[in-house]
């Protein structure tokens, strides 16, 4: 019996391994911690196979596991993110641009994306991770982070502005892309 | 933050769902036609662009297979302990 449940477990959700580890990379910004999240968050998730509903979204069912893992067992074994100044998030470019199309952003090195999108704030993070790294629909993202559409959206369009600022400001300070002497 | 006309807020508003396939063929007409007269809107969609193109760029690495065998392991230890 208890075979046939975990058969039935892994048919549904060992498709979304790879889905499942470069989340935890992200979350966790550690091979071997993303390794032990997933490990942890399958354990989970097989003990709650019951409770999940044939024919429900297995892969934002995995994620809300995983990422509660993460809350109560892992974020506090990090750093705390940097905190970000709301006020301080950057306007689209404008006319006096001088990279107004972003052509810069092909750029920029590997690592400092990954180092912007590791000081993003956790809510933050979660959303650009699950949105624009992995191409999760809104519905999706919305159902594993337990917010509604609206609050995906709107966490994204932040996010993704923070980002774009510390990219820019990056560009700029490595001379990508001439200075245009305002602060983020 | 700078006030927007209307039509170029409710273009920006949609350019993800432009992106993402969800929008009607006249939807995407008029907000090609708009992006075609307007251009702040086409230099934040190609900025966008740029930066999701970006992100992309990093690869997704897969699961490792060392942790695919990890993880089987571990249910078929767990599923015998039940």
């Amino acid at each position: 019996m208890a075979d046939t449940v975990t058969a039935q477990f892994e048919a549904e959700a060992l498709p979304h391994l790879d889905t499942l580890y470069r989340v935890a990379l992200r979350l966790t910004n550690e091979p071997a911690a993303a390794d032990d999240l997933v490990q942890d968050t399958m354990l989970r998730a097989l003990k709650a196979w019951k409770s999940f509903q044939t024919g429900s979204n297995a892969r934002a069912w995995l994620v809300t596991i995983l990422r509660n893992q993460f809350i109560s067992g892992w974020r506090t074994r990090k750093r705390q993110p940097t905190k970000v100044d709301m006020d301080a998030i950057p306007e689209p470019p404008d006319s006096g641009d001088p990279d107004p199309e972003g052509r810069f952003f092909s750029e920029i090195i590997d690592d400092e994306v990954i180092r912007a999108i590791n000081d993003l704030p956790d809510e933050f993070r979660e959303v650009v991770v699950l949105s624009d790294l992995e191409e999760l629909p809104y519905a999706e993202i919305a159902m594993a982070l337990d917010i509604p559409v609206g609050t995906v959206k709107s966490r994204l369009f932040r996010a993704r502005r923070i980002l774009q600022g510390r990219l820019r400001r990056y560009a700029e300070e490595t001379g990508i892309i001439p200075s245009t002497g305002e602060d983020e | 933050m700078t006030e927007l006309p209307y039509e170029c807020e409710a273009v920006l508003n949609q350019l993800d769902a432009l992106r993402r396939g969800e929008l009607t063929h006249d939807q995407i007409t008029t907000m090609k036609a708009h992006m075609e007269v307007c251009q702040r809107c086409l230099s934040v969609e190609r900025y966008e662009r740029a930066f999701l193109t970006r992100l992309k760029a990093m690869g997704s690495p897969p699961c490792p297979d060392a942790l695919r065998t990890k993880v089987s392991a571990a249910l078929a230890r767990s599923a015998h302990e039940a």
